[in-house]
């Protein structure tokens, strides 16, 4: 009766101890997997934070575009002033006789308003 | 950032997401199969182990003619390990296509919210063109209207004076005509651009941003085609105004001329890659701005009597370009009689 315990007693400890084997079997089976698995999920996160980079983006693209058309409205009004004072000074040089050497002059300041214009103009189209 | 570029900018975005959202689907796809593998391998390796050992308690039993109590505790640790197999199993199918279906609706509303942020960009951008751009196009351009106007008889009576300094204030009227002039011009390219972005299909999103960035490109050519029609134009007026004779026209004329070439070429794009038949539309267009330019170019030149060097360099190029085909085919041909004769 006692060698049949015994003998159960001891099947009963390597029944255990195949079942640790097993177990340890299986967890190295695991690891290729759960390397594969956090690489996923790294890569899926590393998306993510990318995707949200480029959202920001859009978002500061629609936002400087905003506050720069604020600020054309104010420049416009320096340009029609700036146009208003080339027709004045370009009346003037019409009415001028060939001979006046203030001429010269006026021509200078309206090729330099005139100037000022198209670099001003310029910089309103370049950013639209 | 302009609209063009923020168009392009939006075009990456597009793109852009479109691949991280695949990714992200790809990656779930692939995250479920590994995870059903692994149960597929442990639950069937559990479900193998215990029917294995199921039959060796049997096949001991029958041969002895009765089963012991601990056969009859074996074997049902055999049937409980089976039911934790088969549910491994089928956890490891039901997780798969759980990830599958979570990965495709997370790449479903990326995807979705990308078109919104799109089409709400440009709904936007429309919007701010009919309030507030669009009228200040108008000021813009009839401002640069007056100073065209205003500009050019200067530049021709100061063209035909002999006066050193009103030659000097010839060229830079004449450089200053030649941005204003662009300018004016470059109001009708902003403005075609806004009214493309009118056509934009908000339930197509994708092929709607596509074909706007595609129209672009052939807006900016018949731009750049404008341009270059305008100073041709104010060219040949100046020719036909001006004494030929004239001490200071010479030099006038053929700087502005290299100027503009200059700027041109600098502007215009080299090479327009071709990848669909949008792209031949442009490459022949743009090639047709370019052979009429050149060609107009050289006549003025002509008739001026002015060479300028890098023609003579080109010039140099094609015959020496002209002689290496001649001896290479050369070459190959006495190559081929030697090998067959």
């Amino acid at each position: 009766m006692n060698v049949e315990k015994d003998i159960n007693k001891y099947s009963e400890e390597i029944i255990k101890l195949q079942s640790y084997t097993k177990i340890s079997e299986n967890a190295l089976k695991i690891v290729p997997y759960l390397n594969q698995i956090f690489n996923g999920l790294y890569d899926v996160l590393n998306n993510y934070i990318l995707l949200k980079g480029y959202s920001i983006k859009v978002e500061e693209i629609r936002i400087e575009r905003e506050y720069s058309l604020g600020q054309y409205q104010s420049t416009i009004n320096y340009l029609i002033s700036l146009n208003n004072l080339t027709a004045h000074i370009l009346k003037a040089i019409s009415e001028m006789p060939e001979s006046d050497e203030n001429k010269k002059i006026f021509t200078e300041q309206f090729l330099k308003f005139s100037e000022l214009i198209s670099q001003l103009t310029n910089k309103i189209l370049e950013k639209l | 950032m302009n609209l063009e570029q923020a168009l392009k900018w939006l075009e990456i975005y597009d793109q852009e997401v479109e691949k991280l959202a695949k990714n992200i689907e790809v990656g779930a796809k692939e995250l479920g199969l590994e995870i059903a593998n692994f149960s597929l391998v442990i639950g069937a390796g559990l479900i193998a182990d215990s029917i294995r050992k199921h039959n060796e308690i049997i096949k001991r039993a029958k041969i002895r003619g009765y089963i012991t109590s601990y056969e009859v505790a074996q074997l049902y640790q055999n049937k409980e390990i089976m039911k934790y197999g088969y549910g491994i199993t089928l956890g490891g199918i039901i997780a798969n296509f759980l990830i599958n279906a979570i990965g495709s609706i997370i790449s479903y509303f990326l995807n979705s919210s990308k078109r919104k942020k799109i089409s709400e960009f440009i709904s936007n951008e429309i919007r701010k063109y009919d309030q507030e751009i669009k009228p200040l196009l108008n000021e813009i351009r009839e401002i640069l209207y007056n100073q065209i106007n205003n500009i050019s008889p200067i530049v021709f009576k100061l063209g035909n004076s002999s006066d050193l300094d009103n030659f000097k204030n010839f060229e830079r009227a004449f450089l200053n005509l030649e941005k204003l002039i662009e300018n004016y011009l470059k109001t009708f390219y902003i403005e075609n651009i806004y009214e493309s972005l009118k056509k934009f299909n908000h339930s197509n999103v994708e092929e709607s941003l596509k074909s706007t960035i595609q129209n672009l490109s052939y807006i900016k050519y018949r731009f750049y085609s404008n341009v270059i029609q305008e100073w041709l134009e104010f060219i040949d007026n100046l020719i036909s105004r001006t004494d030929y004779q004239h001490p200071f026209y010479e030099k006038g004329i053929k700087n502005a001329i290299l100027y503009i070439l200059l700027n041109e070429e600098a502007i215009l794009p080299k090479k327009v890659k071709v990848r669909s038949l949008e792209n031949i539309k442009n490459k022949m267009f743009l090639d047709s701005i370019k052979d009429i330019f050149l060609t107009k170019t050289i006549s003025y030149f002509n008739k001026i009597g002015y060479k300028p060097p890098f023609l003579k360099k080109l010039k140099f190029t094609i015959y020496s370009l002209y002689l290496l085909v001649i001896s290479i085919f050369l070459i190959l041909t006495y190559l081929l009689f030697r090998l067959f004769v």
